[in-house]
């Protein structure tokens, strides 16, 4: 089969001058969409490691104290664990949240609700020591060195980046020609995956 | 932009082709590990959760093969792969979106069928890659490929997977909602697919082959296309000479048998480790897979496959064997992490041999001509068996659980005054007159100790109606969740709003039903058990060797089970912090200042071990709770106003003896209310002098209703607290603390001549510390005449059930691989593709 024949219903394949067919990529408008998108998941990366990124780099970070927990199940009300002892296995819909106490060098002592919770177990206990950035006038703050603090914010960056450097490449194709090879350089029928 | 039938590409071509499977790869991550956590919110029984998950492979049995025909056949104005690659991709994006809403099993069961059936659509992504990439520059791309999928599950399972029970409700959501980790992960990688489908959509141009087929190849006027699809198709897969590598296909499905999507559980439920430590263990297990991966295909191309495949089958099975002894010997049953990464990735590299050469091997049977015909008859055989594999394993799960383990009924941990064993113990049983047999009995140890006797005993009892009303009662809460949800839409007219209501509170009174029978069965195992053994169990108060309180100073001895080692009384000191106690100034770690509790404890060795401590209380609290103690020697509501005035002072004002005091305590009646008032003398050097400041925080406290302040010299307030009536009268409603306490009240009685106040101290102290010792890291306990008796779920086992599966799995792909070879040599089948590169 031609070229001419095999590429007569394709609009933006053509013959140049050169006597070779060439492909020109069209669509520039859904290419830049699928950059913004892509740009969209970074910055939701940005927002999500932002909050503990600027109390990292600029708030206060200290040993902190879990002083207490509260537990919550549905339909019960909340239990105040004020000291430590063995926390019971709940299920799905049970909320840990937790606070930590900052004893200050001028004797006073500040309470902060760690940022992230837990479901059905607890992660830490009355009395255990954590590392905790935060700025002074927050009622919250993060966990330093766990992964629940940086995680998902690391985890949309890395995915919104990837795709942010497919949509680029993409978008600055557009109306570049690109040149296509004569013919296939092999029988398709011999790859295993084409079955 | 990247276009297919290139005869060469440029190299960052080879990354960006790679992307629709990888991608694929990543976000299809979530419908393993965490898709079964999703599960188990709604059910527990791994039968029935593998038998629901299996089904979604007869769903795809015949769809994967029928779409890459069809692939092969047609061509539209999108090009012929990547048209199915995009409706692939976004159908398992929307899906993914969806899961963590599903408000039943149902509904989520549906989704992961139609995650499967949107998956069948990208079954030819892999030709689409290679249709991209010339069959010269292949090797890299496998090799990006295989780093990249590595690399991908490093981050998963060492940033993700633990993340599916966080919770996440302030920093950017705040302003939002609150998000679970769980629902997050999914919506990550929803996000992955919906972005690869764009890419796959906008970034890839197909070009026409010349060489492309046509759906009416050989088929015959009329004839429906899924005929035809059926009859070429089936015609090809099930000849004779395919049957070797079907034989194959079987042997690796017997080799690769294990926990699957249950090893979560393995980990947390039986072992303990978190979702996170497992998480770290599978990514160090992925660094070493890239390394054996390359070893593997080294050792394949230098000894032969055959041979290799043997060996690395039998290393697997030495090590399965190895691994299941060893953790026999371990306490409890638990190894270490280190343990499982090193056995565990031992095991995982002659597995990682294994997989390396086993398709190369498959092919060396398969003429080349027939290699498309074997792929797709591998791919039908190997759903086939894994759909049966995965449900047998379910149900072994379960088999193994009614064999050895209790099933879901009521229990009771009781404490004997020495160690005794089962024998004895069914021997008191039945000295009582019940039948031993009704009951499973368990020692109870510390962690990291196995011992055939034990002072303490677990008495479980199974009860059918416990399981059935679990059960109910997961679902309720699903029902419930779901409701409460739904009650709070803006769009729902108020008959909608009633219906709803009204279903939340039947909802509501079924569960109040049940768990009032839940308490009646636990309370009727209890009565049951103490009426008869309640004479042979450690007596009350005897743990206490002894009790004191002096100038603030709470002297107790006690006995305890196991030894608290030297090297942990420290940090046990620490542990006790409270505001309750007099404090000292100290540092942290990073040097932060701190103030300790004055607590000093001494452990007593000896044939009976033992702890004293010395416990000095801040004068400050003991003036309140000395006066809030009402004669009971446990009201947590008083001992906890104490604490919490206390802590808002010291909070305000500063810590250290010389901040502030606290005088002149009543109590007394206000308009039929019950109030406090005190006097408190503020220090120079405290941290303020406002008091309206500190009357305004104890407001904050539930139990507090209403502070006021009157200045009554410098620096000198009278406080007056309206508290909420709970707050003097309300008993602990938890029974276990009430029975505890009331067990060593006539010991109290006895050393302390009857100070009430005191007695009250010594009992919440008590208390405190026996939790406090009792948790992780010391688990040592203090013996205690109270049963502690609780309703339990069935228990499962999942590493010796899963392993012996294993090992008799490799044991008959053993004697498989044996009649390959027994065949092949009597020349009933031939290595065709081998022979034929022979003759090249």
């Amino acid at each position: 089969m031609s070229p001419e024949e095999l590429y007569k219903d394709e609009a933006n394949i053509a013959k140049a001058s050169d006597g070779r067919w060439y492909y020109t990529p069209d669509k520039f408008a859904a290419k830049l969409a699928f950059l913004i998108g892509s740009l969209a998941i970074t910055a939701l990366g940005v927002i999500l490691i932002w909050d503990p990124a600027v109390r990292y780099l600029f708030g206060e970070q200290e040993m902190a104290r879990i002083t207490r927990i509260e537990r919550n199940d549905p339909d019960t009300e909340p239990q105040l664990i004020r000291y430590r002892k063995e926390i019971p296995e709940g299920d799905y819909f049970t909320r840990f949240t937790y606070t930590a106490t900052v004893d200050q060098e001028d004797g006073s002592s500040r309470d902060f609700t760690l940022a992230i919770g837990s479901r059905r177990n607890a992660f830490v206990n009355v009395n255990d020591d954590v590392e905790i950035i935060y700025f002074t006038e927050d009622s919250h703050a993060y966990q330093l060195y766990e992964h629940r603090t940086w995680s998902f914010g690391i985890g949309f960056l890395f995915v919104g980046g990837l795709l942010t450097s497919c949509a680029v490449p993409t978008l600055l194709a557009v109306g570049k020609p690109i040149l296509i090879d004569e013919e296939a350089a092999e029988d398709l029928s011999e790859d295993p995956a084409h079955a | 932009m990247i276009i297919t039938r290139k005869k060469k590409v440029p190299v960052h071509w080879l990354f960006y082709a790679q992307l629709p499977l990888l991608l694929t790869i990543y976000g299809e991550s979530v419908i393993h590990a965490p898709f079964l956590l999703l599960m188990k919110k709604f059910m527990d029984n791994p039968a029935a959760i593998m038998g629901l998950i299996s089904m979604e492979i007869y769903i795809n049995l015949f769809g994967a093969p029928f779409i890459s025909w069809l692939s092969d056949r047609v061509w539209t104005r999108w090009g012929r792969r990547k048209f199915f690659v995009v409706i692939a991709d976004t159908g398992r994006a929307l899906c993914l979106l969806a899961m963590p809403f599903a408000p039943n099993v149902i509904v989520l069961i549906i989704l992961r069928w139609a995650f499967s059936l949107a998956g069948s659509f990208g079954s030819m992504t892999q030709a689409l890659i290679y249709e991209v990439v010339p069959p010269p520059q292949r090797g890299r791309l496998s090799g990006f490929f295989q780093a990249s999928v590595q690399f991908g599950n490093i981050i998963f399972f060492f940033l993700l997977l633990g993340r599916f029970d966080d919770y996440y409700f302030m920093g950017p959501f705040r302003y939002v909602t609150e998000l679970s980790g769980g629902a997050i992960m999914f919506w990550l990688c929803a996000f992955v697919l919906l972005g690869i489908s764009a890419f796959e959509a906008l970034g890839f141009r197909e070009i026409k082959p010349p060489d492309g087929g046509s759906i009416n190849d050989g088929r015959k006027p009329g004839q429906s296309i899924f005929i035809h699809f059926f009859k070429s198709f089936y015609q090809d897969v099930f000849a004779k000479d395919l049957l070797p590598i079907y034989l194959f296909v079987f042997v690796t499905i017997m080799f690769a048998v294990n926990l699957g999507i249950f090893q979560p559980l393995l980990y947390t439920e039986q072992w303990g480790y978190s979702l996170q430590d497992m998480g770290n263990t599978m990514a160090v297990g992925a660094i070493f897979s890239i390394t054996f991966a390359l070893i593997a295909g080294w050792f394949a191309d230098r000894y032969g496959k055959i041979q290799t495949f043997v060996l690395a089958s039998a290393g697997s099975l030495i090590m399965n064997i190895f691994y299941t002894v060893w953790v026999a010997f371990q306490p409890d049953n638990r190894p270490t992490l280190i343990q499982i990464i090193v056995i565990g990735n031992i095991t995982q590299a002659f597995m990682m041999v294994k997989s390396v050469v086993t398709y190369p091997l498959m092919m060396e049977y398969v003429k080349r001509s027939r290699m498309g015909s074997a792929s797709a008859g591998i791919y039908l055989f190997q759903n086939l068996f894994r759909s049966l594999v995965l449900l047998f394993v379910g149900v072994w799960l379960v088999w193994w659980s009614v064999w050895f383990f209790p099933q879901a009924g009521y229990q009771t941990a009781t404490t004997f005054p020495d160690e005794i064993d089962a024998d004895q113990l069914r021997s008191k049983i039945e000295s009582t007159g019940l039948d031993p047999d009704d009951y499973l009995l368990r020692p109870i140890h510390q962690y990291g100790v196995d011992k055939e006797t034990s002072m303490r005993w677990w008495i479980h009892r199974n009860d059918e109606e416990t399981a059935d009303i679990l059960a109910e009662l997961k679902d309720l809460k699903n029902e419930l969740s779901s409701l409460e949800a739904e009650v709070t839409s803006p769009f729902l007219t108020e008959p909608e709003r009633d219906a709803i209501n009204e279903k939340i509170d039947t909802a509501k009174s079924r569960t109040t039903e049940i768990n009032e029978t839940l308490e009646r069965g636990k309370s009727e195992l209890h009565r049951k058990l103490y009426a008869v053994l309640g004479d042979a169990l450690f007596e009350p108060g005897a743990q206490l060797r002894d009790a004191r309180f002096e100038d603030d100073t709470l002297f107790l001895a006690l006995t305890t089970i196991e030894e608290l080692p030297q090297e942990q009384v420290e940090l046990f000191e620490q542990n006790l912090n409270g505001p309750q106690y007099q404090v000292t100034a100290s540092k942290n770690d990073l040097s932060s200042s701190r103030w300790r509790s004055e607590v000093r404890v001494e452990v007593v060795d000896g044939e009976t071990p033992g702890l004293q401590v010395n416990a000095k209380f801040d004068p400050n609290f003991t003036r309140i709770y000395r006066i809030l103690n009402t004669g009971d020697n446990l009201i947590p509501a008083t001992f906890e106003l104490a604490n919490s005035i206390n802590s808002i002072f010291q909070s305000g004002l500063g810590r250290g003896n010389q901040q502030f005091t606290i005088t002149s305590v009543e109590k007394g009646t206000r308009d039929g209310q019950a109030t406090l008032s005190f006097e408190l003398s503020i220090s120079q050097n405290a941290l303020t002098s406002d008091a309206s400041l500190l009357a305004e925080a104890l407001t904050q406290e539930q139990a507090i209703e209403d502070a006021s302040t009157q200045q009554i010299a410098d620096n000198r307030y009278r406080f007056e607290l309206q508290l909420a009536s709970e707050a003097m009268t309300a008993k602990n409603s938890d029974w276990l603390s009430r029975s505890r306490a009331d067990e060593i009240r006539t010991r109290l009685d006895s050393l302390m001549q009857g100070e009430a106040f005191a007695q009250g101290l010594a009992t919440e102290t008590y208390l405190r510390l026996a939790d406090v010792l009792a948790s992780q890291p010391f688990y040592v306990n203090i013996p205690e005449n109270t049963p502690r008796s609780k309703h339990t779920e069935r228990e499962y086992e999942y590493f010796f059930s899963s392993k012996t599966l294993e090992i008799a799995s490799d044991l008959v792909g053993f004697a498989i691989i044996f009649f390959i070879i027994y065949i092949e040599k009597k020349g009933v089948i031939r290595r065709y593709g081998a022979e034929e590169d022979l003759k090249r």
